[in-house]
């Protein structure tokens, strides 16, 4: 299992989180602050399956919908040692 | 302008009181900075939660910086008697707040959601948490 952790703007974050839920991801979005200029941003939490990781990250590339050459949108896979709903 | 894909997501909790000093030096320094408001501890304090995505060498500057910025305290706490005992007074205690609590976890992967996309990180089963 994997933790996908996404820092996104707020507007981003509910498209990306709308598109996740949509496709029965579990998603949980904490508001957060961030940078430089203390926007309001959100970061995304999403628990998948190791062979879901880029289907999901797929369903947010196309959520986020920025284009440019830029990097923007981070999503970091981190490694779960356990996961179970209860 | 692409970075070199952070490998390391440190994730600090500190006490309310230190995180405003704590991310504008690590902006300043030139770290990406996330910052969630939280609860917690043994006063059940404000806290809050930082994360910072870096790379091994970020990670000993990061060090430095939190161990500058977040310095531990000594508290009062006076623990309530609510028995109804009219009189009796409990004798306040000292704690030891502040600091930080510092976990570190690997990140395996790194997309962007636009932009170029990266080379896969390589990464080296030897190190997964599995």
């Amino acid at each position: 299992m994997k933790l996908l952790l996404s820092i996104l703007d707020d507007r981003s974050a509910s498209r990306v989180a709308d598109a996740l839920v949509a496709k029965r991801y579990g998603v949980t979005r904490i508001n957060t602050v961030g940078g430089f200029l203390k926007r309001g941003n959100a970061t995304l939490l999403v628990g998948v399956e190791d062979s879901q990781v880029d289907e999901a990250i797929k369903v947010m590339r196309e959520a986020y919908g920025h284009a440019g050459e830029e990097q923007t949108g981070p999503v970091f896979v981190l490694p779960v040692a356990e996961g179970q709903r209860m | 302008m692409n970075r070199p894909d952070p490998t390391r997501l440190a994730i600090a909790i500190v006490q309310i009181d230190d995180v405003h000093d704590l991310t504008h030096l690590l902006i300043e320094r030139g770290f990406g900075v996330t910052r969630i408001d939280a609860a917690g501890g043994f006063l059940r304090r404000e806290n809050a939660v930082v994360l910072v995505a870096t790379d091994e060498a970020g990670l000993t500057r990061f060090h430095a910086i939190v161990r500058q910025t977040c310095r531990t305290r000594i508290a009062t706490w006076v623990p309530a008697i609510d028995d109804g005992t009219v009189g009796l007074y409990a004798d306040p205690v000292d704690v030891e707040v502040g600091g930080a609590v510092l976990f570190v976890l690997p990140i395996e992967r790194v997309e962007y959601l636009s932009g170029v996309p990266n080379e896969a990180v390589a990464v080296d089963p030897g190190r997964s948490l599995g």
